[in-house]
């Protein structure tokens, strides 16, 4: 026989066989037999299962496993694609956790060796590790530990289900109370196929809790919606069954219900048979009290108090959901009535999101405020919503166009009509982000006006807000957000922009009390780029810090830089897992940093840099004026060096950086050193001009003017303030710059300032130099 | 060499037998140097260690590469090039207080066992309890002349239980001490425990998953007949004392454990000492008895001797129990203790066996 079947066998069985028998664990490898009419291979194996001693001695194990189990592999013609099926001997315990459900076509208990698809397993493994995973089996289903209760409880293993209940099982616990009892529910449900030959069942439950006798007969039913292949849609009961709270069920049984005496078997085990019985003749006097006789779906789902909680779920009830397919409930006692397991998928909600992408276990959900719903921050927005972390606000005031569609996150609608389309941007992301089972409220106003504004702003960032993340690309909104004052806006802004046609990309984020804020970390941005060379060249080629005019409309063009959906989300990925890394283990607790994105050399993938950005030191102005010098660690650290360079004398230079003038700030960023021709002495340092132009304007060209001269250093040796001739030279500055400007002093007790602005020449104290000291 | 792990993750090592073999990359026997290091951990300072190690006894055989890959002297001292196991705790006989005799040739590792031991002691009588991990000991049995008087607090009486392990009540493990005996002030009687290589003897109790003595491991080093002789003697009415789930068999599955007659010259006309094999059959239900020794072939061999083996089998015969020789296998002998006793762990092919299967091995997962 072997002979004759041995050329039938596939090579690759054959090689598979080969390994069982190099398996330390396989005590014997049988002959093959090849069946021709279904190409399958079976062969029987001898596992060992290392007993412990006391077992050993007995030869098998208290669960019924035995030193040696004999396990028959049936390969299939297909294999490896699909992978062979291990069975048990016949009279093997199917009380063991992890037996499947169903039986071998010959009666054979099959056991569930992997989590997952075996076909997948077989081919990540191998089949040696697949039979190594048939040993780990047998060894810790002699043990009893198949369910390994600090891990948690296993669910009870239900594979292949044609029908599906869509519920969510944290509000389903929550109805569980410690006395054994019920609960009656509406399930909503489509089903194809027929009585005699249903196909599958897709439901939904609603959550509200249902008086059954206050229900008129006419909620329930089902009628037929197709009829070719037959469709049903239909409404029905749904009850939920749970035990007493001492009554715990410890003992894996599994699945087997068929019909509805099996179902009554199965409440037995999990103890609270008596109340399906109960809920069952609820449904019964209300149909008879109602005379309603004819037949609707109904689900039932039976709790089972398991002794640790669930793997993965912070319970120990499991529920299993049953569906009975046409349910007469004046006839609850016809235990033949077919029922079937169903699978259970869970709403789609903020926790089931945040499961799935692996974010479970941070406290409190963290708030946060999208400004700006455009093509960027849609995408942000729809990832974070995806991962359970929706923003709880939307703050965009535009309305969306048809040629948004090239590159917003969200789709048009299915219907010839654009109007659908033309909908406020916030109101339409809010209204995706409520599809994924989440809330933001939209707030459709110009930004600029909300930072203006009490009321405006305390509804865009309400005090909870764990970050406001600006996405608009629009210089107006920074500027505005860089300049809100702290009591309308104390929250730490993330700044997210694109620059040169999506070759870089930029992520700032505000330190803690907003030092560094959204003015320093651009400006830190610039001073980078100057020194990053790819960045440098990507931002100096022409058009690269423009927006573009692309041509929407006749007569109509918007504003945007010309590029792909998929370039942008390269960014807007990175962007949005930074983020989600933000809101969930928390933002820099004592600086702020700055990412600089840059795409790669095939425009495939994107590079990103950190800089972490240290507080700057803010010197305000002790007068009416609020103008203020913002001096960065790179700039401070310079001056200190170069003060530290010349001791004894006064030495200076000139700053770079840049003026806003919404804020009111002169941003320093860093110094260019004093030329060659600069004369330094003990009571005065007069800063030369030797190739001074020539250095700024280099620093201009650079940064495509976004860094230019901002004033000028010096330092004194003792603590005095500015002297007469420090006020002539901010004077002679003022008259020969349009921009104010800030004459910087260093002294041993800290920096003072004066500021040059030709504004003040002019005003009130004509002919002098408004003149301030800084401490 | 065996190396308890208790299910407080505390580690005891009973003996070891390094090769130089086993930094050669080439050689084939084991490396067991690395396969201990490998199931070692690291303290905060980075260093390997060990909480426990016990010499049976200081033949070469239980103590080579000691040195070598064993840090010792002050734990400040250890250095990371080296990166030798620090021993947390050294578990000694008092022989270490003995002068060397005709029949105590001492190797260069146990000589260096017994300066490390010897300063653990006077680390102890300098800072009392202050002493810490690495500089803790305990001398297991009273030296002659009350030479080991003044150590009450590091040391354990023959007939005590050890339940603390540096210094930490330990839930997961009780040893009592059975051997060694106290000197005897017959000579006679002396010289012949010296002759029978006078092994420390203790019985574990191991708890398995949070249950306690649910394995009781029999150790004794190279103790022969005469020893176990004694400890029938000591122990016969309360055998319990002895008894065991699992057990080492006697250096190495010798016959001079068993026997007063030697195996080469007499064979199967060499009698069993009665008294010895029933100080070494107290066994419980499935016992299993571990030969650390080359595979046993049926030869004029001893240890490890054939005879030695039929006895064994004959021992755990009557419990439905199981003898195994860790020379029969390429990989260490792992033995697991659980809720239900101890048992072999399980068999699996190794990833590199796994990965060996060709075309059908192991691959990464991608997700759709």
């Amino acid at each position: 026989m072997a002979d004759e079947t041995a050329p039938l066998v596939p090579d690759a069985i054959r090689r598979a066989l080969g390994i069982a028998k190099q398996h330390p664990g396989v005590t014997s490898v049988g002959e093959p037999s090849f069946d021709r009419t279904s190409g399958r291979t079976s062969v029987i194996l001898g596992l060992e299962v290392n007993l412990p001693n006391a077992w050993r001695a007995r030869g098998v194990s208290s669960t019924g496993v035995r030193a040696v189990e004999e396990i028959r592999l049936d390969f299939p013609p297909s294999y490896p694609i699909r992978p062979p099926e291990f069975s048990l001997r016949p009279d093997f315990s199917r009380e063991n956790a992890h037996v499947q459900p169903w039986l071998s076509n010959d009666g054979r208990p099959v056991p569930c060796l992997v989590d997952g698809d075996q076909s997948e397993a077989t081919l990540q493994l191998g089949f040696g590790g697949l039979l190594n995973q048939a040993v780990i089996w047998l060894d810790r289903a002699s043990q009893g530990t198949l369910i390994d209760h600090a891990q948690g409880w296993e669910p009870t293993r239900r594979d292949q289900l044609d029908d599906i209940v869509i519920c969510d099982m944290s509000a389903m616990r929550a109805r569980i109370r410690d006395e054994g009892g019920h609960q009656i529910f509406f399930f909503n449900f489509k089903q194809s196929g027929s009585r005699e030959k249903p196909g599958w069942c897709i439901g939904e439950l609603q959550a509200q809790d249902l008086e059954i006798e206050k229900v008129a007969p006419k909620n329930f039913g089902m009628e037929m919606i197709e009829d070719s292949p037959p469709l049903y849609a239909g409404r029905g009961p749904a009850v939920l069954i749970w035990p007493d709270v001492e009554k715990i069920a410890d003992v894996y049984y599994s699945e087997t219900v068929t019909d509805l005496s099996s179902l009554r078997e199965r409440a037995g085990y999990f103890h609270c048979d008596a109340i399906l019985d109960v809920s069952l003749t609820r449904l019964k006097v209300w149909a008879e009290t109602n005379n309603v006789d004819h037949r609707t779906g109904l689900l039932v789902l039976l709790c089972a108090r398991r002794p640790c909680n669930l793997i993965g779920e912070n319970s120990s009830i499991e529920i299993s959901p049953y569906l009975v397919w046409d349910y007469k409930m004046d006839e609850p006692e016809a235990g033949s009535v077919p029922v079937r397991p169903a699978g259970h998928r869970a709403r789609i909600g903020q926790e089931l999101l945040a499961r799935v992408s692996g974010l479970q276990g941070f406290d409190a959900q963290p708030t946060w405020t999208l400004l700006g719903a455009g093509s960027l921050g849609s995408k942000v927005g729809l990832h974070l919503a995806r991962a359970g972390l929706a923003p709880s606000v939307v703050v965009d005031k535009r309305v969306m166009s048809p040629h948004n569609a090239a590159r917003h996150a969200l789709l048009p609608m299915a219907t010839q009509s654009q109007l659908p389309w033309m909908q406020p941007k916030a109101a339409l992301l809010s209204g995706a982000i409520r599809n994924l089972g989440q809330t933001s409220s939209t707030l459709e106003k110009d930004i600029r006006d909300v930072t203006a504004d009490n009321g405006l702003s305390a509804e865009a960032w309400p005090e909870s807000t764990k970050v406001v993340v600006n996405t608009t690309a629009s210089l107006a909104v920074r500027e505005a957000l860089n300049a809100a004052s702290s009591t309308l806006l104390a929250t730490r802004v993330i700044e997210m922009s694109l620059y040169a046609e999506g070759q870089v990309g930029l992520i700032g984020v505000e330190g803690p009390d907003r030092n560094p804020r959204l003015g320093d970390l651009l400006a830190e941005f610039y001073a980078l780029a100057a020194e990053l060379p790819g960045i440098a060249t990507r931002l100096a080629q022409p058009d690269a810090r423009e927006l573009s005019r692309v041509r929407i409309g006749e007569g109509c063009g918007s504003e945007t830089m010309p590029m792909t959906d998929g370039r942008i989300s390269i960014f807007a990925a990175g962007m949005s897992e930074h983020l989600l890394g933000g809101l969930t283990h928390g933002l820099h607790e004592s600086s702020g940093e700055l990412l600089i994105g840059q795409l790669s050399g095939d425009g495939l993938g994107v590079e990103w840099s950190r800089f972490e950005q240290p507080p700057v030191t803010a010197i305000g102005c002790d007068g009416t004026d609020d103008w203020s010098v913002r001096l960065h660690h790179r700039a401070a650290s310079k001056i200190s060096a170069e003060v530290a360079n010349w001791p004894g004398v006064e030495t200076g230079g000139a700053l770079i950086g840049r003026i806003s003038e919404a804020s009111r700030t002169i941003s320093v960023v860093d110094v260019v050193p004093a030329p060659e021709d600069s004369v330094r002495s003990k009571h005065e340092f007069v800063l030369g001009t030797a190739g001074l132009s020539a250095s700024l304007e280099r620093i201009v060209s650079l940064t495509g003017g976004s860094l230019y001269c901002v004033g000028t250093w010096h330092n004194h040796l003792d603590a005095s303030g500015p002297s007469g001739q420090d006020q002539e030279t901010a004077l002679a500055i003022a008259l020969a710059r349009c921009a104010p400007s800030a004459l910087l002093i260093h002294t041993p007790n800290g920096y003072q300032a004066v500021m040059a602005d030709r504004t003040r020449v002019d005003g009130p104290a004509a002919g002098t130099v408004e003149a301030r000291q800084w401490t | 060499m065996t190396l308890i792990e208790l299910e407080s993750g505390t580690t005891i090592l009973v003996d070891i037998n390094i090769r130089a073999t086993a930094d050669d990359p080439d050689d084939e026997t084991p490396n067991v140097a690395r396969m201990l290091r490998d199931r070692l951990q690291r303290d905060v300072s980075g260093r390997r260690f060990v909480d426990v190690f016990l010499l049976s006894h200081p033949d070469e055989d239980h103590c080579k590469g000691l040195e070598r890959h064993f840090h010792l002297g002050p734990p400040d001292e250890w250095v990371e090039k080296d990166d030798k196991v620090l021993i947390r705790e050294i578990w000694s006989s008092p022989m270490v207080f003995r002068r060397a005799s005709k029949n105590h040739t001492l190797c260069v590792d146990a000589k260096a066992f017994n300066r490390e031991a010897k300063r653990r002691v006077r680390r102890f009588e300098e800072v009392g309890h202050q002493v810490g991990n690495g500089d803790r000991i305990l001398i297991l049995g009273e030296d002659e002349n009350g030479k080991t008087d003044s150590l009450s607090d590091i040391l354990i009486r023959v007939g005590e239980t050890i339940t603390h392990i540096n210094g930490q009540y330990e839930a997961s493990m009780s040893g009592l001490l059975l051997a060694p005996l106290p000197k005897d002030d017959d000579s006679a009687n002396e010289d012949k425990r010296a002759k029978n290589k006078s092994s420390t003897i203790i019985r574990f109790s191991l708890s398995g998953n949070g249950y306690a003595d649910k394995c009781r491991f029999l150790t004794g080093g190279d103790a022969e007949v005469e020893i176990w002789e004694e400890q029938w003697a000591q122990h016969g009415k309360e055998p319990d004392k002895l008894s065991y789930d699992l057990m080492q068999a006697p250096h190495h599955c010798s016959w001079r454990s068993l026997s007063h007659d030697s195996w080469s010259d007499k064979r199967e006309g060499a009698k069993v000492s009665e008294d010895a094999r029933l100080a070494l059959s107290q066994v419980r239900e499935g016992a299993l008895i571990v030969a650390s020794s080359k595979p046993i072939q049926d030869d004029d061999n001893d240890p490890p001797c054939i005879r030695a083996k039929r006895e064994y089998v004959e021992i755990v015969d009557d419990v439905g129990g199981s003898f195994e020789c860790v020379g029969d296998r390429s990989e260490p002998l792992v033995i697991e203790v659980g809720a239900n006793g101890p048992k072999l762990k399980a068999k699996l092919l190794t990833t590199a066996a796994v990965i060996g299967s060709g075309a059908v091995g192991g691959q990464p997962l991608a997700h759709g």
